[in-house]
């Protein structure tokens, strides 16, 4: 036989699929390997929340959900968790579908599935929450905002590069592990503010907007839904969702009238890596007086960190330059820099700073 | 598989002056060089000849290969930066149904493969792995599933031993050894009594330089399918070194080289990654072992983390001028990291000779250190990028001490055509060759500084060292310029061959041993051929890297094909055309020397209306033959004694840097290069864009980073490992000073490699003018803003 036949004839034997394979441990025990293939699971369409959510509780943590996928297949493929679910429950087919914005009495409902792109399209968030809009866009390439939801862009892992690393190299705290290989390692992408327990930062750029929003996520599971703020949402080690919970919606208030918003995100190349640091504030300004304001900061802390002094610092204040480096230096008092990210610290100046200029200038129009 | 695309665009006839089709490159052709005229093929915009095939998604790479009954094979890797493996067992892994084969070190060589162009020393297997990352088993299944679940059943007791990972560190005599032949190599190149040297010096100037880690980033990942059938093997892979691969094979398997048949795959993005790696050798023993084929294709973590690397440079220089700016002495001092395998003690030290003018006293020294980390060798712009990042600010320092303008001292004391070379001198001596001397064949180093700076506006930008441009609240402009020089490849990396098959219908088959990495080969050697020859372009269709129908050709590296088998594939052409000749004046009654060939015509050169077809001569019956005739031109051959090519360049940029947030932005480059003649305008303005881009991502974004404690790659993809991508692209000028080279087929010199190397270095001039800080690469946001605030505090203390 010529090469050329061989080439092109590409005869395949008869493959089995991967759940009909011999499984082996999901990692390495000996060695470190690279994973190429998806580890075998089971798919199921679920047709309402309610399903969703009972296939959840029944199955535990062998059971996760899917949505666009974007955070998830990665991990599965390069084997992160020591364990992998046995069954992907799709809720992109529950009924009625989960991607509406609309409306309602006091503010606007974004459906968790709503992908990226509807969101960043939607007039009803162009108009009223343009920060949003900004956050949503700076995410992700087209084709990524295309695939990822509003929902699971909140509920995305950190992207920590030990907690990422392939075969599950790190079995650190986040994972239920003992120890942070980032304190001692090399920490330049992790957290400045909060909890030291884990120091992965999170890695949503919606949820600094949303925080700055007022925004609250709804949560649905076997006893109905609830409701939580955003600002709430995140714990120090992941988020408030129990094992049988799904978000199923965002929920953005009006804004207050005289209602200014800017969201930045600063990244070392271009505008779709990871955040070295993100700001979103909104604040009432009368009279080019700083009324309330809401400050929060993504890719500084595991959740988005608010910061309370700055936006103390800023009530009150004439917007400009004076204010703005007050409100600047009250931002970084907290922080407690690592060894390798102590830039962040002036990064997070450098956006308190520009974000208070900014909004000292725009022209009055929605947050 | 090197078919031509059903329809390839016609050339055009005139040639196409001016701007590119593309912004923001603005490609110049400013002036035709002599002889132009002359020439149909040569020197014309063609497109590449696989351009449709890539960008509709038909090409092939060497992850499409799929073979009848085929295996999927699996690389097990060591945890531990270094360690002894005390017990394998793989009989759970062995006993899992579906897996063909599990290949240990014990299936293996014990001796080493590395040959010696390559950057790699190693066996097959290794059960005492360098780096965390480094092959220890491998597993061949009927599919990815069942050989990933079969690489977890490996288990494996260890002992792990104490281990290095900084080349200051791994320089110790008390360090541990990395490689059982020590970590140091080192090699000198130097001429003149330096101590004289300096001594004569008005001015001495001392710098210390560093970069990063730079990963080949490569956008495609790469495979190998092996088929053994009886002792004879077949391998397919993305390789730039089809026949030194070929050759390795054979020398570690104990085959005949005929019976190992490598098919060169063109590779993704290579830039010096894919020559013979170590997965390949895997591939061909567990194909072996399991009497399947197999496929071993890398992941993007693999191929980023554990194949090679750039090596790791800290470059240390002294510097001897006189008052008006000569330089009489030169030291230099490079030690660079070599990675677990990686084996070099030279990397092309081309700049050790760049500024020679005034015969300098040189002493350039090498040291490649075995370190506990990821294997590194050969980047492109290896030697001569990581060089002229220490000697190019030497330069600066010097310049600004004398008050010398940056281009002034550079246009002093650059070498120009005959001066000697003194950088393969230890070339010779590694194969105990007597040095016979050599002198540069040419060189247009002037003309690209001159070029670039009435291009770039110099005078108006330039406002001396440490001075930015402009200031914009917190926006500073500065500008830099930089100057290097890089090999068209040598006459050590072997001879070239090529054969051109003059076919019955007048079509020809250019057969070469080149290696395909999207650098236009394919096109640029066909259209020497087809300029030799006298005949249209679209006559000829090549096939290239397959060891088992080409010639034989050196690795291809270091900027080889160009200059140097494009001289052999010119002399192969014309030994074709001697015979068609030969034939055509016998039928013309015309003697053979008063005939030539062009357009496809066959012509007497004094009655140019007496001519027949090319196509209709070699249809012909031949009278003794009874058949037409064929015709097979062939040549091997080498460089010239004691001449050597090398390309020149220089690149001016222009950045904007925030002093609030650290980043700089590359705003603009100017890049002029000598490349000799240029073949094909569209391809070397791609590898001169192409080099700026990694040259800039090197010194600006990029860096390879691994766990200071498991010394496991922590970035190896494209979320993490930033390199500079079209978002960041600055407004590129590129232009060529066609200086036409004496030994180069049509006066043609190399481009490829040396498109990466000024650009760093003009970077770091032009942050050193932005802030007033000479700093070392990468010049990441944190590094630049540290230095401004350094540079504050220091200066509110004085």
């Amino acid at each position: 036989m010529s090469i050329r036949d061989k080439f092109d004839l590409a005869l395949y034997d008869p493959q089995p699929a991967a759940a009909d394979c011999p499984q082996g441990p999901i990692t390495a025990a000996g060695g470190y390997a690279c994973f190429d293939s998806l580890p075998p699971f089971e798919y199921v369409n679920a047709e309402s929340v309610a399903e969703a959510v009972t296939l959840l509780r029944t199955h535990g943590a062998e059971a996760a959900l899917i949505a666009g996928g974007q955070d998830l297949l990665r991990r599965l493929r390069n084997r992160v968790h020591a364990a992998s679910p046995r069954l992907l429950v799709n809720i992109k087919t529950v009924a009625p579908k989960l991607d509406a914005i609309v409306e309602t009495g006091d503010g606007v409902q974004i459906g968790a599935l709503a992908t990226l792109r509807q969101v960043e399209s939607s007039s009803l968030v162009r108009e009223r929450y343009s920060l949003l809009a900004q956050a949503v866009h700076a995410a992700g390439p087209l084709q990524y905002r295309n695939r990822a939801t509003l929902g699971g862009d909140l509920c995305q892992q950190v992207r920590c590069w030990y907690y990422q690393a392939s075969g599950n190299a790190y079995p650190c705290r986040r994972k239920g592990g003992s120890e942070c290989p980032a304190l001692e390692g090399d920490n330049r992408q992790h957290a400045i503010f909060g909890s030291r327990d884990c120091v992965a930062v999170c890695a949503s750029d919606t949820a600094p907007a949303l925080v700055a929003l007022g925004a609250s996520v709804r949560i649905a599971g076997p006893g109905g839904e609830r409701t939580v703020a955003v600002e709430d949402f995140f714990t120090a080690r992941g988020n408030v969702l129990a094992q049988d919970e799904m978000v199923t919606g965002v929920h953005l208030p009006f804004p207050e009238s005289g209602s200014l918003g800017v969201f930045e995100k600063f990244t070392q190349a271009s505008l779709f890596d990871p955040a070295v640091a993100s700001i979103a504030v909104v604040l009432r300004r009368d009279h080019g007086v700083c009324g309330s304001a809401r400050i929060a900061f993504g890719a500084v802390s595991p959740a988005p960190w608010r910061s309370l002094r700055a936006e103390g610092k800023l009530a009150g204040e004439r917007l400009g330059a004076a204010s703005a480096g007050r409100a600047a230096e009250a931002a970084v008092s907290e922080a407690w820099p690592l060894e390798c990210n102590g830039y962040k610290v002036d990064i997070v100046r450098v956006l308190m700073r520009r974000a208070v200029l900014a909004l000292a200038r725009a022209n009055s129009s929605d947050a | 598989m090197n078919r031509v695309p059903a329809r390839r665009p016609a050339l055009s006839k005139r040639r196409r002056k001016g701007k590119h089709a593309t912004p923001p490159v603005t490609a110049r052709r400013t002036k035709a060089p002599a002889g132009s005229d002359e020439l149909k093929v040569v020197g014309q915009r063609v497109p590449l000849f696989d351009a449709c095939e890539k960008v509709t998604g038909a090409f092939k790479y060497a992850s499409d290969i799929r073979l009848p009954g085929m295996l999927v094979g699996k690389i097990l890797r060591s945890p531990h930066p270094y360690a002894r493996i005390l017990a394998m067992d793989v009989t759970k892994a062995q006993a899992l149904p579906g897996v063909a084969a599990v290949l240990t070190p014990d299936d293996v060589p014990e001796g080493e493969w590395g040959e010696r162009s390559f950057n790699y020393r190693g066996r097959v297997l290794n059960d005492k792995p360098r780096f965390a990352g480094d092959e220890i088993a491998a597993v061949a299944a009927v599919n990815e599933h069942v050989a990933e679940a079969a690489l977890a059943l490996i288990e494996i007791k260890w002992e792990v031993l104490p281990h290095v990972f900084g080349v200051m560190d791994a320089i110790k005599p008390d360090a541990p050894q990395v490689a059982p032949y020590g970590n140091v190599r080192s090699t000198v190149v130097e001429a003149g009594d330096l101590q004289k040297g300096f001594k004569k010096a008005d001015l001495v100037v001392e710098h210390e330089a560093a970069m990063g880690n730079q990963s080949h980033a490569p956008l495609g990942r790469n495979a190998c399918v092996v088929s053994w059938e009886g002792d004879q093997m077949t391998l397919w892979t993305g390789t730039q070194t089809p026949f030194p691969l070929r050759d390795e094979l054979a020398r570690i398997l104990k085959l005949p080289q005929n019976r190992v048949r490598v098919i060169g795959m063109p590779t993704g993005s290579s830039n010096g990654l894919w020559w013979a790696c170590n997965f390949q050798f895997i591939a061909a023993y567990l194909a072996r072992k399991a009497g399947r084929p197999v496929k071993i294709e890398l992941t993007q973590e693999e191929a980023m983390a554990t194949v090679k690397r750039r090596e790791t440079p800290t470059v240390w220089g002294k510097l001897g001028v006189k008052r008006d700016g000569t330089f009489v002495a030169m030291h230099v001092k490079h030690y660079f990291d070599n990675g677990a395998h990686g084996f070099k003690a030279y990397p092309f030290e081309s700049v050790s000779d760049l500024w020679g003018r005034h015969r300098p006293a040189i002493r350039f020294e090498f040291y490649g250190v075995n370190t506990n980390t990821p294997n590194a060798g050969c980047m492109r712009g290896v030697g001569d990028l990581t060089i002229s990042f220490c000697t190019e600010p030497l330069i600066d320092k010097a310049a600004a001490a004398l008050g010398m303008d940056p281009l002034e001292i550079r246009l002093k004391n650059h070498i120009i055509a005959g001066d000697p070379i003194h950088s393969q001198k230890n070339i010779y001596k590694r194969f105990n060759v007597p040095f016979p001397g050599e002198r540069l064949t040419s060189g247009a180093m002037d003309q690209c500084i001159k070029r670039g700076a009435a291009a770039f506006g110099w005078k108006d930008k330039w406002r001396g060292f440490g001075k930015p441009t402009a200031v914009n609240g917190n926006k500073v402009r500065a500008v830099g310029m930089a100057c290097a020089c890089h090999i068209c490849g040598g006459r050590h990396l072997g001879s070239p061959s090529v054969i051109v098959k003059v076919n019955h219908d007048g079509s020809v088959n250019l057969l070469t041993g080149v290696g395909r990495m999207g650098q236009g080969v394919e096109t640029t050697q066909a259209q020497i051929a087809a300029e030799e020859l006298g005949v249209p372009l679209e006559s000829i269709t090549g096939t290239h890297a397959d060891s088992g129908v080409c010639p034989w050709s050196p690795s291809t590296v270091g900027s080889v094909n160009a200059h140097q088998t494009g001289m052999v594939t010119r002399a192969a052409a014309r030994d074709a055309k001697k015979q068609i000749l030969a034939l055509a004046g016998r039928e013309m009654k015309v003697p053979p020397r008063e005939l030539d060939i062009k357009d496809g015509w066959i012509y007497a050169k004094a009655r140019p209306k007496k001519r027949i077809a090319f196509a209709e001569m070699t249809r012909k019956v031949h009278p003794e033959w009874l058949t037409p005739p064929y015709i097979i031109g062939r040549a091997a051959g080498n460089l010239p004694v004691g001449r050597i090519a090398k390309m020149f360049m220089a690149h001016f940029v222009e950045i904007e840097l925030d002093v609030e947030t650290g980043v700089s932005k590359l705003l603009k480059v100017v890049a002029v290069h000598d490349s000799g003649r240029i073949i094909n305008p569209a391809v070397c303005e791609n590898q001169v864009a192409g080099g700026v881009m990694i040259g800039g991502g090197f010194v600006l974004s990029e860096n390879l980073v691994w766990d200071p404690k498991t010394g496991r790659v922590l970035n190896p993809n494209f979320a993490d490992y930033k390199i500079l991508n079209a978002l960041d692209a600055p407004l590129l000028d590129i232009s060529f000073a066609e200086v036409i080279d004496p030994v180069g087929p049509f006066g043609v010199k190399g481009i490829g490699e040396g498109a990466t190397c000024p650009t760093p270095s003009a970077i770091g001039q032009a942050i050193y003018n932005a802030i007033g800080v000479r700093l070392n690469a990468p010049f990441t946001p944190e590094r630049v803003l540290e230095a401004i605030k350094e540079q504050r505090t220091g200066g509110r203390a004085a």
